[in-house]
């Protein structure tokens, strides 16, 4: 029986090793461990890749086809190809997310404040990443009904009804980044054993002690209308796409900024890789107005690959637990910093008193 | 009593003027000179508006008035100052410290501070933090007077390209190099914030900076764009491979000045969204650089891009200055670091809280 035990004991302690090193893996062990992934990529890319590869051989080898130069058609199979990709990404990532554990096993109310709330954190989060892929769904969805061959035919009134809807997605795309940044970078749960928490603290001046998610949400809405209006009364002029794809890449700057961080640590090739999607993003409309339908095409798929990365990026976030990791420490950070700073300044460790104001509280 | 009392006043100017860095006069010629870019920079963003709302196109060789040919190359050489004026700043932080430099000695005083920042009762580590942040400010500020002096450079270039646009000099050839250059300085002041950088004087782990995978890869586009360049002046079919390296920089410069920028957007420097936000334009706008000013035609865009870099330059190198100035930049080092160094153990504290809790079938895989 002893016997049983101590082997029944080891098996245990040997499967929550197993259990541990399988979390503990960084991004890139992770895709060698989940082949099925690189699987779905090595499946996707060609079908993705196949347009381009048909541009490169017309633009390098000569003409092989009328079919061949339309462009349309182009636009649309690499649309339906995203649509179907966004799909799988929209419903695959709301499983399996790690939460942190109770002590008291499920029991809620065993859970610390911090814990608590970088679980909240974590859904609101979850709730904005979904968002987000849902408004790129319908982009390329309203795209490829716009660019189907069959819809060649269609009214104009029909073609600005989808402009407008395109339009609508392609501008909320920032709208949800910069919400997603500030559940990342500010504190966006209030402590619920101090109610007045939202509201601003006399001791912190203007600063409040947590964001008021509703309030961004609220102006993300009041921006969408406003571009909306700009893009109805520019429409065809090409300012609206400029000050669009501008204001795309700033907020994915924004939110990618926050991803590279010593908490999530991820490689440095990676947030090049994210980096260059968002650089990419930004060039689009240049490119459309400047170069031909080649570096379009080499561009869209390009944007492509690189937003296969990120999805698979954020799916090891969310399962391997490192995005509340992330979470949970970053909200204790933001709540000290400022406090760990004061004291830094005045515990002496600069060598001659640098050019600080200090406060009268501090000076006393 | 009277006399006495101007006497006083004066003696105090005369301190305060001995006293004031020329780092001031500096800072509020920079300010004055952002300051009157700022307002150039509204009037033309006004006036485009207006024309667009009523025109509904784009104006083409007129600002305000003002041909743009001749705004675009005043525009151009009021850079050149601004980014010399930043220069010799910069050689004034990189060798003067004034004030922000840690002490490499423990005071007991230290103790609180030494436990907020991680390094509880390890004071070997603790003083060895601050000779590194010491060392990596040291390097940060060599590489950021290097970028300053890139971006000269490469103003230099663009200046001399618009005065001999009728002439037959065509000195395109320097713009992607300068270009890619300054992406490398950018890229290697990236590396020294957010990456370990320096030697643990304790561990003695060396943990040197590599620079030379990122070196190689610039001199190899370099060297790849003088080949293409060489190749297209005989063989006209060429020509169109010249414009992979626009791009090549284009990508690069924005994905680079967006790590640089991002790298600052951190808890620990909590930047105020006022410097990021303009900071992330200038991110977009170096992405749109080499692609639209080698090529755009239309010379008031080119004009309205030249002014809002202009702008978003003088706010990147106060925002910079600022952090240096306050010490906050040690600070971010040390922290850094710490969290660095803490990575593994806390990680595997969390997941030994979360293991085979997951959103769905917990209770199957909740450990007993």
């Amino acid at each position: 029986m002893v016997i049983e035990d101590l082997i029944n004991l080891i098996s245990d302690a040997m499967e929550k090793k197993k259990e541990e090193d399988k979390s503990y893996q960084s991004f890139s062990e992770w895709l060698k461990i989940n082949k099925k992934y690189f699987l779905f990529i090595l499946s996707i890319l060609p079908l993705a890749l196949e347009p381009l590869a048909m541009k490169c051989y017309e633009k390098f080898f000569g003409k092989t086809g009328n079919w061949m130069g339309d462009n349309h058609l182009f636009i649309a199979i690499t649309a339906a190809l995203q649509c179907l990709f966004i799909l799988f990404a929209i419903f695959l990532p709301v499983n399996e997310m790690r939460f942190l554990a109770a002590r008291d096993k499920d029991k809620e109310s065993a859970l610390g404040n911090d814990e608590k709330k970088a679980n909240t954190a974590l859904m609101q989060f979850k709730s904005a990443w979904t968002f987000l892929w849902t408004s790129w769904f319908l982009l390329y969805l309203t795209l490829f009904i716009k660019y189907f061959p069959q819809s060649k035919h269609s009214t104009s009134a029909f073609d600005g009804i989808l402009q407008v809807f395109m339009n609508f997605f392609n501008n909320s795309t920032p709208a949800v980044f910069v919400i997603c940044y500030l559940i990342f970078a500010t504190i966006t749960v209030p402590d619920k054993d101090s109610p007045e928490s939202y509201k601003t603290s006399p001791k912190r001046g203007n600063k409040s002690n947590a964001f008021h998610l509703n309030w961004a949400i609220g102006l993300s809405l009041i921006f969408l209308l406003l571009l909306g209006i700009f893009d109805f009364r520019f429409q065809g002029n090409g300012i609206t796409k400029w000050v669009s794809s501008i204001l795309a890449g700033i907020a994915m700057a924004f939110f990618l900024g926050r991803l590279n961080n010593k908490f999530i640590n991820p490689s440095i090739f990676i947030i090049v890789c994210l980096y260059a999607y968002m650089a990419i993003q930004t060039l689009f409309p240049f490119w459309s107005g400047i170069h031909d339908d080649f570096i379009i095409l080499l561009s869209a798929n390009l944007a492509f690959i690189f937003k296969i990365v990120l999805y698979l990026f954020m799916l090891w976030l969310f399962r391997s637990g490192r995005l509340l990791f992330y979470l949970k420490n970053e909200r204790k950070l933001i709540q000290s910093v400022d406090k760990d700073w004061d004291k830094f300044k005045s515990s002496g460790v600069f060598i001659t008193p640098p050019l600080i104001k200090n406060t009268p509280q501090e000076e006393s | 009593m009277r006399k006495n009392e101007f006497k006083k006043i004066g003696n105090i100017i005369d301190q305060l003027l001995k006293k004031s860095d020329d780092i001031v006069y500096g800072l509020i010629g920079l300010l004055v000179a952002s300051a009157l870019m700022i307002i150039l920079l509204l009037i033309v963003w006004i006036w485009i508006l207006i024309y667009i709302f009523f025109s509904h196109q784009f104006p083409l060789s007129y600002i305000y008035g003002i041909n743009s040919d001749i705004l675009y190359g005043i525009i151009l050489g009021f850079q050149i100052l601004v980014i010399s004026a930043v220069i010799v700043f910069s050689l004034y932080i990189r060798y003067k410290t004034w004030g922000t430099e840690l002490s490499t000695d423990y005071s007991g005083k230290e103790k609180e501070v030494m436990g907020r920042c991680g390094y509880t009762s390890d004071k070997v580590g603790w003083i060895d933090a601050k000779k590194i942040a010491n060392n990596a400010l040291s390097e940060f500020k060599r590489f950021w007077l290097l970028i300053w002096c890139s971006w000269f450079f490469l103003y230099i270039a663009y200046f001399i390209r618009h005065c001999m646009r009728d002439k037959s000099i065509d000195i395109d050839f320097l713009l992607n190099p300068l270009s890619n250059a300054n992406t490398l300085m950018l890229l290697l002041c990236y590396l020294i914030l957010f990456e370990i950088t320096l030697a643990d004087e304790k561990t003695g782990i060396s943990e040197k900076p590599n620079w030379a995978p990122w070196v190689s890869l610039f001199l190899i586009i370099t060297f790849a764009e003088i080949v293409i360049r060489s190749l297209a002046l005989s063989d006209a079919t060429y020509h169109g491979y010249i414009e992979i390296f626009d791009w090549i920089n284009g990508i690069t410069s924005g994905a680079v000045m967006a790590l640089f920028v991002g790298a600052f957007d951190n808890e620990f420097i909590k930047p105020r969204f006022v410097y990021i936000a303009p900071l992330y334009l200038y991110m977009a706008i170096q992405a749109i650089f080499p692609t639209y000013l080698n090529h755009g035609e239309n010379l008031a865009i080119n004009v309205l891009i030249s002014i809002t870099t202009l702008v978003c330059k003088t706010i990147l190198f106060l925002f910079v200055f600022k952090q240096i100035k306050s010490g906050r930049l040690l600070f971010y080092f040390i922290r850094i670091r710490k969290q660095h160094y803490d990575f593994d153990s806390k990680w595997k504290k969390f997941l030994r809280a979360t293991r085979g809790y997951k959103e769905k079938g917990a209770s199957k895989n909740a450990t007993s």
